[in-house]
């Protein structure tokens, strides 16, 4: 008599008491057609884990947007005093994974800047452009500029992204398409960084006392930006905007999003992690008139008007990504080795582990995982 | 402590029913009974409001479940359309093809899977999805082939688009 298939999956799990355990492995042992079937659950099993794995991750991302309706209970950032709630993750897990949050917090709000961005450069055409023009205009965000979004702000944006703002809605005004490289994370040796990545690296084994101990680099996607003409300028005339010509029908927008190179330094929970990106750009159809873009940015219905006051005070914004603060994400801009750099830090805890990211030769670095002054130090070895 | 468990409640339970609304209500409810009826023991709280989560998550779907077949099928339809484009800017294209492919199995099957994925022993994964610990095998397998099927199929059909 074979093997019931749940026997067999609860056997690979480890979930049998021994008698049972001992009798599927001498039925196993003796048969071949059920070791198959074992082996065709621990292939399936293998797989759902690595899909589901990634899922898991992807929805550690997320921020509930209704913290902030929680007015009753005190304030964000003003958590209990520290050592009690830490203890009971044990303090460095507790600690990186915060570390973690906050990466993926800065994920999503880079998202968001560069959505806003790209929304930006969207309505900055002035109706008389001639559109004859294939060739595109490409942004190079090689600057940073911190902007204060204040709760409301985020309340507002997130409406606009998440659908609840009705008709101020980005999916009315066009379509958003990912483009996703077949594999996001690879590990590859030292000298496949430059091929993988684009960029150029010294990736000494030792840094900072520290040993190396995996190179990692990450696609990310590229996403396109096709404006829907008609709804935008139906929504631009009830509202006073600037409208855009019919014959941007079908011209896009493109977000590319560059390969982000992690190195990680020493054993994990006690090391730190080093990035490395080249510029995030934007390409745009040729044409984009900067004093029109002022302009149509300043008239944006949408915006909150305390965002849309501080994008409208970058100067050079053809190449300065605006980096929101949020009151969950500190930001401070901070020079590091001699170079602009910033620093992401959580409020409730200053000396805790920040995020360190600045401008080194052509391209980006940043280290997680470390104090800001030894983040510091860390960053002036870096060549 | 609701500071420093709500977004992880909260996460966890996206990853549980897949919808964000119904997350943040529901971590609502949890902490609702963490104030109403805390656990005696409090040494392990995390697991507590964990447990606690994947159970109003069960209920949750199963309910979900029924609202569903009532309004035969609308209900899909319009969630496909509230796709955020803050999710689209993530790598999310991918989650979002795994949470589609959740979203059409079972409660039972969709609770067993990701609660394994997380680790949860037979024993707890049956308290929560109210079977006998010995089915939790004969589910976990099933769930396991089905979720596969539909996420093969759903390859090539959903295509980058957002929208």
């Amino acid at each position: 008599m074979c093997l019931d298939e749940g026997l067999l999956q609860a056997y690979l799990d480890g979930e049998l008491d021994v008698a049972n355990a001992v009798k599927v492995a001498r039925h196993l042992s003796s048969c071949p057609a059920c070791r198959e079937r074992a082996a065709a659950l621990e292939e399936l099993s293998r797989e759902v884990n690595s899909v589901l794995g990634a899922y898991r991750r992807a929805t550690e991302a997320v921020v509930s947007s209704r913290r902030a309706s929680c007015r009753v209970l005190p304030a964000f950032g003003n958590r209990p005093p520290a050592g009690e709630p830490v203890k009971v993750f044990g303090g460095i897990s507790r600690k990186i994974r915060r570390m973690k949050d906050m990466v993926r917090r800065y994920k999503w709000v880079y998202g968001m800047a560069a959505a806003v961005l790209a929304l930006v450069l969207l309505l900055s055409w002035a109706p008389s452009r001639s559109l004859a023009s294939q060739f595109l205009n490409i942004f190079r965000m090689e600057k940073i500029q911190v902007v204060k979004l204040t709760p409301e702000d985020m309340e507002q944006l997130n409406k606009l992204f998440n659908g609840q703002g009705g008709e101020a809605n980005i999916l009315n005004f066009g379509r958003v398409e990912v483009q996703r490289p077949e594999k996001t994370l690879v590990e590859v040796e030292p000298e496949q960084v430059a091929a993988f990545s684009g960029l150029q690296l010294d990736l000494p084994t030792t840094l900072a006392g520290r040993k190396r101990v995996a190179i990692r680099v990450e696609q990310s996607p590229t996403i396109t930006f096709t404006p829907d003409v008609e709804k935008l300028n139906s929504y631009l005339k009830k509202h006073g905007g600037v409208l855009l010509p019919a014959e941007l029908a079908g011209k896009s927008f493109t977000l590319n999003i560059p390969p982000l190179v992690w190195a990680d330094y020493g054993p994990p929970g006690k090391g730190f992690t080093l990035y490395a990106a080249r510029d995030l750009t934007i390409d745009a159809p040729q044409g984009v008139d900067p004093v029109a873009l002022r302009e149509a940015l300043l008239s944006l219905p949408f915006l909150p008007d305390n965002f849309r006051r501080q994008l409208a005070a970058i100067n050079d914004w053809q190449h300065t990504l605006p980096i929101p603060e949020t009151r969950d994400m500190r930001v401070r801009e901070i020079t590091v080795n001699g170079h602009q750099g910033v620093c992401f830090y959580d409020d409730a805890a200053p000396d805790d582990q920040v995020v360190l990211a600045w401008r080194q030769g052509n391209s980006w670095r940043a280290i997680s995982g470390l104090p800001l002054e030894e983040a510091l130090r860390v960053a002036a070895e870096v060549k | 402590m609701f500071q420093t468990y709500h977004s992880e409640v909260y996460r966890w339970l996206y990853y549980l029913v897949g919808e964000r609304p119904a997350a943040e209500d529901l971590a609502q409810e949890v902490f609702l009974k963490l104030y109403c009826r805390p656990p005696g023991d409090k040494s392990n709280l995390r697991g507590w409001l964990m447990r606690v989560a994947a159970n109003l998550a069960y209920n949750y779907l199963r309910g979900e479940q029924r609202r569903r077949r009532r309004e035969e099928g609308s209900f899909l339809k319009e969630r496909c359309n509230l796709t955020s484009l803050e999710e689209a800017l993530l790598r999310d294209e991918e989650a979002r093809r795994v949470r589609d492919c959740l979203a059409r199995l079972s409660p039972r099957e969709r609770l067993c899977l990701l609660l394994r994925q997380e680790g949860y022993s037979y024993a707890e994964i049956a308290s929560v999805i109210q079977v006998d610990k010995n089915s939790v095998g004969t589910i976990l397998a099933r769930a396991r082939r089905h979720f596969v099927v539909l996420y093969d199929g759903c390859e090539g059909r959903e295509k980058n688009v957002s929208r």
